[in-house]
């Protein structure tokens, strides 16, 4: 029965479903290729052991679901909408007997529809195989994993959807659909490749912002969902391997895959954006104009937008491009030839897109105007960079303020994570005298590396990574900070302990210990006692002051062994042993170690490197 | 009674109707002539509600037609460039024809069969241009639409499907009293089949009354005088156009027969006759004041 009031129509669902059935066939053989065919193949395989695999499968295939749902969510929405891109087939739709609501609903709940029965069949034939092959069916998985494929398409097609209704030439749907998935992500790495260029010590920190992340949806939700989280279960056995000791204790055993929690918020954030990208694109239907069939950009106050977005984007990409062209074979060409790489691409885009939008070649005369005020606005950019107008490159944190500071001086091989307030104040000193003091030019392999991570109170970070000359830094205050910060406790005692989980390690805890050394290749397993004792080395020789590392030493005394202790809760593990830990040494000796055969180093050695002999026990000079 | 009021729609600054106003009265056939670009497919456009008026109104017995699915339920178009979907026949889309129109008629459609020589399973596509405007009548026919809006309708058909066609079409209008708006450059044929007629020029409605009015409005005459000197024609006569050959003049003069005749009189003509204008003269001929005739171009 016909309604009035009805935003659907059925006629226009029943005309879809019978002419994209095509589509509807190759999304669910997909699907039934990639679930029941595949459990059905490999049965044997993901019987064995726990009998687990079955629903692990199903939470990797969600991971495929983001790819189902990207590029079948652009399939079907195209394929729907098409008819918005020709003036026959749009006089046509738009004269038949329904409003641009039941249009555009009737079409949405078409490929939705189409997209659900091909999962509700992967369901089914799933289930099907789980009952006759394996134990049971992994109802669980299987429902979470329709849910989140749903989910996922609701978000991809409406997406597409709105790319359709911003649309009127079906070759420009797919480029907007791309850009909109990627255009926060291309923006932020050729800001991050901008920033490399301007600002000394620039470091996009190895991670990208959240507004990257969350703006990125495939980033977000191939990070999510790809994680694999177990359910843990208690479990015991006896500790065999502890040198005969034939301690029992508690201990976890890997149980089923289950779907990652974290997941669950961008799932639902991404649902509600579908939600708010589905109404825009009903919004842009119903404000649409039918004429507008086989422009590029449907609305006229889109168009300028849409052009000023390709010249930018296309002058910095191809201008940072073009630049480095130039500067193959020269690390000298300057700001001013950047410039006009950028100028020159973003004008040429500008033409391009213009071009392209209106179709037309005589776009001079009109878009000179746009090309003017994007080539402006990357000057701008560009200049304001160069002259540090946010003072990036002498910015500080104040000390109170810094929560934590990995610090990473990989040519002293010192990787620590800082909290003790003594540390991070040597830290930033470090980092103000690179700043004040450190010279970019760096020839050969001639270089000395800070790269910091500071944790700010306000849960924001700070990076920087500063290549500079070494010679240069031995010679300036940098030399006096590095070697300031080497000599904090916290330091010292991730060099000595390994690693800052040592000193959570509780004494009577230690349950044994392995000492292998890299030099000799031998090799003891410890009991209890000789684990404490050389624990209790350990601790002595930190206390002492012990483990100072010189920066910036081409070559470094320090013995390469591996000394492992268990413990119930942490255990502790180092690889490299500081001469001056005198205790730890002495102890090694008792142990019955060849100590100046796992130092490797001779008198004359120490002698020409500066080391002064007398800081080191007889036994670790040969 | 379909009605257009001052309805005005641009295309990118370009003005294609520029307060058109135009009545279809029900149970007529409505002839819209006009030169190329006059507007006569984007006004028909607007009455079936594809297009929005940028000002003005459509509608369809005081409804308006734009986004209303009950105006629209009653009316049909074929359009110049009639769409069906690419791998339909028409047997399927008549299946989208029937969902859509309440009052779409199997039974017609069945009946149909025998008027229209085509193979209702095959594609739409396959079939030629001809063909195509065949199962265009036949689906839109099936619908029995109370007003049927044609762009161009019988273009491609061949003479004897034309006639047929028009049968139809004519049979419909005396039996249901079906409106029907016929836009076409066929003068010739509108004047057989349309009891009113509108001229478009430049987006305006130029005129429209009906044929008969037209006909009656403006004549032809054709004037002998005694001397070889055209005389001085009575100044209330309004000329839409003047030739001679020798001492026979030729007038088109905007006015009802009777009286102009008797105005000549004045003239004392010696020979004098009124010959009824075709549409395609009115048309040649009010163009002409619109500054669009047929113009002596030597090339």
């Amino acid at each position: 029965m016909r309604s009035a009031t009805s935003f659907f129509d059925k006629t226009l669902i029943r005309t879809d479903v019978r002419r994209y059935w095509p589509l509807t066939f190759l999304y669910t053989a997909i699907w039934i290729v990639l679930i029941p065919v595949t459990q059905w193949a490999e049965a044997d395989y993901m019987m064995r052991g726990t009998g687990h695999y079955v629903g692990d499968h199903l939470y990797d295939m969600m991971t495929a679901g983001i790819f189902m749902a990207l590029f079948f969510g652009f399939l079907f929405a195209a394929a729907l909408f098409s008819y918005l891109m020709n003036s026959r087939s749009v006089g046509l739709m738009h004269a038949l007997p329904v409003t641009r609501t039941q249009q555009f609903f009737s079409h949405f709940l078409a490929g939705m529809g189409m997209m659900t029965f091909g999962k509700l069949l992967t369901c089914f034939l799933t289930g099907l195989v789980q009952g006759l092959l394996y134990d049971g069916v992994a109802w669980s998985a299987l429902f979470q994993w329709f849910w989140v494929c749903t989910a996922l398409e609701f978000f991809f097609f409406s997406l597409a959807i709105l790319c359709c209704m911003a649309s009127g030439w079906l070759p420009a749907v797919p480029v907007l659909y791309a850009a909109a998935n990627s255009f926060i992500f291309i923006a932020t790495i050729l800001l991050q490749a901008l920033g490399g260029m301007f600002y000394f010590g620039y470091t996009s920190g190895g991670s990208y912002p959240a507004i990257t992340r969350w703006g990125t949806p495939l980033h977000i939700l191939t990070d999510v969902l790809n994680e694999r989280v177990w359910l843990w279960e208690a479990g015991e056995k006896p500790a065999q391997s502890m040198a005969g000791t034939g301690v029992v204790f508690d201990y976890t055993v890997r149980g089923p895959r289950i779907f990652n929690p974290d997941a669950v918020l961008p799932l639902v954030v991404y649902g509600f954006v579908g939600l708010v990208l589905l109404g825009s694109a009903w919004l842009l239907y119903r404000s649409r104009k039918s004429e507008s069939a086989g422009d590029p950009v449907a609305f006229a106050w889109a168009r300028p937008v849409i052009r000023t977005g390709i010249a930018f984007y296309g002058g910095l990409s191809f201008g940072l491009g073009l630049y480095n062209i130039f500067r193959a074979n020269n690390d000298r060409v300057g700001l001013l030839a950047l410039i006009f790489c950028m100028v020159l691409m973003s004008v040429l885009w500008c033409f391009a897109a213009d071009m392209v939008i209106r179709k037309t070649f005589h776009v001079f005369r009109s878009g000179w105007k746009n090309a003017a005020g994007v080539a402006l606005l990357l000057i701008v950019l560009c200049v304001g960079a160069k002259m540090d107008i946010t003072g990036y490159e002498t910015r500080l944190p104040e000390a109170d303020k810094v929560e934590s500071a990995t610090v990473n001086l990989s040519y002293d091989g010192v990787y620590v994570d800082c909290t003790e307030p003594e540390t991070i104040e040597a830290v930033i000193a470090l980092h103000k005298a690179i700043i004040e003091e450190g010279s970019e030019e760096v020839l050969g392999g001639d270089w000395y590396r800070l790269n910091v991570d500071y944790e700010l109170s306000n849960g924001t970070y700070m990076s920087r990574d500063y290549h500079i000359s070494r010679t240069a830094a031995r010679a300036s205050g940098i030399y006096d900070a590095a070697e300031a910060l080497l000599k904090t406790e916290e330091v010292r005692r991730d060099v000595i302990l390994g690693s800052k989980r040592a000193t959570a390690v509780k004494m009577e805890d230690i349950r044994g210990g392995y000492i292998n050394s890299y030099q000799t290749n031998e090799s003891v397993q410890l009991t209890a006692e000789q684990a404490k004792a050389l624990y209790q080395a350990l601790l002595d020789d930190l206390a002492a002051g012990a483990g100072a590392i010189k920066p910036m030493d081409e070559g470094r005394l320090t013995a390469k062994l591996s000394i492992e202790l268990d413990a119930d809760t942490n255990g502790l593990w180092t690889n490299e042993l500081p001469p001056d830990c005198v205790n730890t040494v002495a102890y090694l000796n008792e142990l019955g170690f060849d100590t100046v055969a796992i130092f490797g180093a001779t008198e004359q050695w120490i002698k020409e490197n500066g080391y002064d002999t007398m800081t080191y026990p007889a036994t670790s000079i040969g | 009674m379909l009605e257009a009021k001052n309805v005005v729609k641009t295309f990118d600054g370009f003005r294609a109707l520029d307060e058109a106003t135009l009545t279809v009265p029900k149970g007529t056939v409505y002839g819209l002539v006009g030169p190329n670009g006059a507007g006569k497919s984007t006004i028909i456009r607007h009455f079936t509600g594809v297009y929005r008026p940028d000002s003005g109104e459509i509608l369809l017995d005081g409804q308006p037609v734009y986004e209303n699915p009950a105006v629209k339920r009653r009316m049909t178009v074929i359009g110049d460039d009639w769409y069906y979907f690419a791998q339909a026949s028409i047997a399927e889309m008549a299946k989208l024809y029937a969902g859509m129109y309440p009052t779409f008629s199997w039974e017609r459609y069945e009946k149909m069969k025998q008027v229209f020589p085509l193979n209702d399973k095959q594609m739409i596509r396959r079939m030629s241009k001809g063909m195509q405007k065949q199962a265009a009548f036949w689906l839109t026919m099936c619908c029995m639409p109370e007003c049927l809006i044609l762009d161009e309708p019988v273009d491609g058909l061949d003479p004897v499907m034309r006639r047929q066609v028009w049968s139809l079409l004519l049979g419909d209008v005396a039996e249901r009293g079906t409106t029907v708006l016929v836009s076409s450059h066929n003068l010739r044929e509108l004047e057989d089949v349309c009891d009113h007629v509108g001229i478009m020029n430049q987006g305006k409605v130029l005129l429209q009354r009906s044929l008969s009015d037209l006909q009656d409005n403006t004549v032809k005459l054709q004037v002998a005088f005694r001397s070889e000197e055209e005389p001085t024609l009575p100044a209330e006569l309004q000329i839409l156009h003047r030739s001679h050959v020798g001492r026979v003049y030729t007038y088109i003069i905007r006015g009802n027969a009777e009286t102009v005749c008797r105005r000549m009189q004045i003239c004392d003509p010696l020979l004098m006759e009124a010959i009824p204008l075709t549409l395609e003269e009115i048309f040649i001929y009010e163009m002409g004041g619109a500054d669009y005739a047929v113009r002596d171009i030597v090339l």
